[in-house]
């Protein structure tokens, strides 16, 4: 067990260290500048800011002094979106927000979503389970934009009982909450019922009915429990995904979070922010996928983490 | 395409780390949010470059800024995070506006009754300033009251610094050029000169005296620019994210809160000298990214004020009065690559330019009460003679929709000159716009009108914003979307472009004309202010003979102001000025 973790450590930094080079190469071949402006700036301010950002020497070393002065904390400065503010503020300014919303997304997705599965693959075939694929299919179709403009436009000003911009009081969640949760709620309730229908049919199972157990008991003790396994897959890198903030939700209700940041640092080739918020989020990743594993192996004891891994 | 691709091989590259890491097989990577395809850089098809960024006072993430727009504080929003609010490295007109509210220049804008455009009129400077015969030599006096808001005085060694800061080569200021009509400004910004060499010096603590190298006809306006605040040394210099931590103005408002992202809050400065300039307790300037919810926002009346709102509301907007529109000195055009065949031909760029049915673009297009552009320089240049420039100069062609049909009669004659009768041989070109919707909406409606009257195929090619910008600069399209935005209010901001100098600059055409150089060039120097309109309008005659550009509308600016409050005031130069607003 011990020597799988450090194992799993190793390969976990490395894993970010090669999307960062990766990142970096990318984001240096992409044609532009952050300091592109549609009023042309003189080649001689394009050299002075080259030089003052270090952008002026060849990429490798650009690698190297960046990933040197990651790993004593320093991310560099925001080029563009938030001039010469430094990217680690940033983030850590942002990220809390990003996180609040991002949890209570999490909890309504997962909490409903996994009973609304079990339940329509309990109900197979009745009203209720078509009412719920319909709604899970929906939801898994509608853009996020729709849902969150729809939501606003509803609660926001036809019916203005619920904030629409910031997150002044807890009132104000429920719209991007519910907005950032409702995708992954409708997946997960899609992915809890095929599961479990598979789970269903197995010899356990029928073996748990013909001890004339009842069938809420059945699908809810026995095979909920076997059926988490894809689920719990889906929902580790969701985690990572959904609390560094979706884009369309903070922009479209106004939330000061990470989510804009991902995007935006892209198309503003602010490069700084797109290596701080790439890595950031891969190092949520990995940390995820090692949870996860963790967590099989509490469903289903068979799994044995070491020989797993090897 | 390739470029598309290696966008996409990056955003690939953060889902891939999902994929990369663990031993873990078969996971229903269902990625969520990256439906990020809403573009938010440059809005509405006018504004310029995406704006962003900011400054000071940090604030706690929520709380505090419960909106309501109601009693005498003021909710608007302008734009999103502002990039900086730095004056000297500022080149967005949202991050002008706030630094418009928190510095005051030698000269600053005064609202005037009854009317959008406001006045310039002496602001730290304590009256009008003394000119020398030759008009080579300002001096300015400084009042006596004037405080930072921090208690310390305002002296002339801060305008000095400040001045000497945004030619410094080693700022880097997009605005470096403002002030190349101070003595060695030019040389400075090429660093061929030390900046305490600029033509700026503070005889005494409230005396300032500047030294010009050619008269300027718009040098007083230009004291209220934004880029020329004054700075206090101590406290910028060496500190590149002083905008973060402490900044400090000697203007009208102070920043109390800043969170990024959200709100930019500022407070009355009570340590400003005309406080009854001041009508209301202070701004709160939101600060939010999508169209729909500024919007959502201003009709449930947490918002007072937008200025810009989703494409497809403008014209119900406009029509229930709720959406007002003022002066925006700005063109909006399409440019030609004259390097390349066939635009080449100026035959085959006038006949372009002529089959563009203008009316149609402003009227069923845009929407937005934009005025069919007939020459290159904008409605509303002065002549400073009280009158327009525009008005001036005439027409180039009509835009008369009575005349449309002859002009595209004219389109066919002059293509079939060309060697191309109705369109026969025409190669397939390409239009060039960044991605947004409003661009496309216009390139769609060209295409149509250039197939339908030339009988010619133009396709249509859009890039991201900064692929675009490095695209267009480097003579990459054969015609490209192109916006001109004044920084100052005279026609040499739209013309000095073009000269061959700026061939590697804002000069996308990469046209050159001797004559063209020698008139502009000419009018630096000129003093006689008639004579300087005349070699300007000549300059202008000379592009616009060789139809560089196909100008199709000028700008103006939407906006919607809540009815609770009257006061408001715009400058046709895009900044906004709310110290004059309250409550009914």
């Amino acid at each position: 067990m011990f020597k799988y973790c450090i194992k799993r450590v190793g390969i976990a930094v490395l894993t970010i260290l090669f999307i960062a080079i990766v990142t970096f190469l990318l984001m240096n071949a992409i044609p532009g500048s952050p300091f592109a402006t549609e009023k042309g700036v003189s080649p001689e301010v394009q050299a002075n800011l080259e030089a003052k950002y270090g952008m002026d020497k060849p990429l490798p070393v650009q690698l190297k002094n960046y990933l040197v002065s990651f790993v004593q904390g320093d991310m560099g400065v925001s080029l563009k979106m938030q001039k010469n503010r430094e990217v680690g503020d940033i983030i850590t300014e942002k990220f809390p927000t990003s996180l609040r919303v991002g949890i209570f997304a999490l909890i309504w997705a997962v909490a409903v979503g996994i009973p609304l599965g079990c339940l329509a693959a309990y109900r197979r075939g009745k009203v209720l389970d078509n009412v719920i694929r319909v709604l899970a299919t929906l939801g898994v179709a509608i853009p996020g934009f729709v849902i969150a403009t729809t939501l606003l436009i509803v609660f926001g000003v036809k019916f203005p009982i619920l904030p629409t911009s910031g997150l002044n009081d807890m009132k104000s969640y429920i719209l991007p909450c519910f907005s950032l949760g409702f995708y992954p709620m409708c997946y997960t309730a899609r992915l809890t019922r095929s599961s479990m229908l598979d789970a269903i049919n197995q010899d356990y199972i029928r073996t748990a009915r013909a001890k004339g157990l009842k069938t809420g008991k059945i699908i809810f003790k026995h095979a909920l429990r076997n059926s988490l396994i894809p689920v719990v897959t889906y929902i580790g890198p969701l985690v990572a995904y959904i609390i560094t903030g979706g884009f369309v939700v903070e922009t479209v209700f106004t939330i000061p979070g990470l989510g804009r940041y991902f995007v935006q640092s892209i198309l503003a080739r602010d490069y700084p922010i797109i290596m701080g918020t790439t890595i950031f989020l891969a190092f949520l990743l990995v940390v995820a996928m090692l949870i996860v594993d963790i967590v099989y192996k509490i469903i289903d004891p068979r799994i044995q983490l070491g020989k797993a891994g090897e | 395409m390739k470029k598309k691709l290696v966008s996409l091989l990056l955003v690939a590259c953060m889902a891939v780390s999902l994929a990369a890491c663990g031993g873990n097989g078969g996971d229903n990577s269902g990625t969520k949010g990256s439906d990020n395809n809403v573009g938010t850089e440059d809005n509405n098809a006018g504004s310029e470059a995406p704006e962003e960024e900011g400054d000071a006072a940090e604030g706690e993430n929520e709380g505090g800024s419960s909106s309501g727009a109601s009693g005498n504080v003021i909710t608007a929003c302008i734009a999103s995070e502002p990039e900086t609010i730095d004056p000297s490295l500022n080149s967005s007109v949202d991050g002008a506006t706030y630094i418009q509210h928190v510095f005051e220049g030698l000269m600053k804008f005064q609202p005037v009754e009854g009317q959008m455009e406001p006045e310039v009129v002496p602001g730290q400077a304590a009256e009008e300033p003394t000119v020398s015969e030759d008009g080579m030599t300002w001096t300015f006096k400084l009042r006596d009251d004037i405080v930072w808001s921090d208690g310390q005085p305002v002296t002339a060694n801060d305008f000095v610094y400040s001045w000497q800061r945004i030619v410094d080569p080693a700022t880097a200021s997009d605005y470096n050029y403002i002030i190349d009509m101070v003595v060695n400004a030019p040389a400075i910004r090429d660093g061929q000169m030390d900046k305490s060499e600029l033509g700026i010096t503070a005889i005494d603590d409230k005396t300032l005296e500047i030294k010009l190298s050619s008269p300027c006809a718009y040098f007083r306006d230009l004291c209220a620019f934004s880029s020329l605040m004054p700075l206090r040394q101590d406290i910028v210099e060496g500190n590149d994210s002083w905008t973060f931590d402490n900044y400090i103005g000697n203007g009208k408002y102070v920043v109390s809160n800043w969170t990024h992202d959200d709100s930019i809050e500022m407070t009355v400065n009570d340590k400003y000298y005309a406080l009854d300039e001041i009508k209301n307790e202070g701004i709160i300037w939101k600060l939010m990214d999508d169209e729909n919810a500024m919007l959502a926002e201003f009709n449930s009346g947490s918002l007072d004020f937008i200025n810009s709102m989703p494409v497809d509301e403008t014209a119900r907007l406009l029509a229930d009065g709720t959406m007002q529109v003022t002066p925006y000195l700005g063109t909006y055009t399409a440019v030609f690559n004259i390097e390349e065949a066939p635009f080449d031909d100026p035959l085959v760029r006038k006949a372009f330019s002529l089959a563009i049915d203008r009316n149609y673009i402003c009227e069923t297009v845009t929407q937005r009460g934009e005025q069919p552009a007939s020459g290159w320089v904008p409605d509303g240049i002065t002549n400073y003679a009280g009158g327009d420039f525009r008005a001036d100069g005439g027409d180039y062609y009509s835009v008369d929709p009575a005349d449309y049909e002859a002009n595209c009669e004219e389109a066919r004659r002059l293509l079939a000159e060309a060697g191309y009768p109705d369109g026969e041989g025409f190669p397939i070109v390409e239009y060039l716009y960044n991605t947004n919707d409003g661009h496309q909406k216009i390139y769609e409606a060209l295409a149509y009108m250039w197939q339908e009257e030339l009988g010619v195929t133009v396709n249509g090619s859009n890039q991201d914003w900064n692929v675009f910008l490095d695209t267009r600069s480097t003579g990459g399209f054969e015609v490209a979307r192109h916006g001109w935005i004044a920084d100052i209010n005279d026609a040499v901001n739209f013309l000095d472009m073009w000269t061959t100098s700026q061939i590697d600059g804002n000069n996308y055409a990469r046209w050159s004309n001797e004559e063209f150089d020698q008139l502009i060039s000419g009018s630096v120097t000129e003093a006689d202010a008639a004579a300087r309109q005349e070699m300007l309008h000549k300059a202008e005659d000379i592009m616009m003979e060789d139809m560089i550009v196909a100008p199709i509308y000028f700008y103006v600016e939407p906006y919607c102001l809540s009815d609770r409050l009257t006061g408001a005031s715009h400058t046709s130069l895009g900044y906004w000025f709310f110290w004059n607003l309250e409550a009914k």
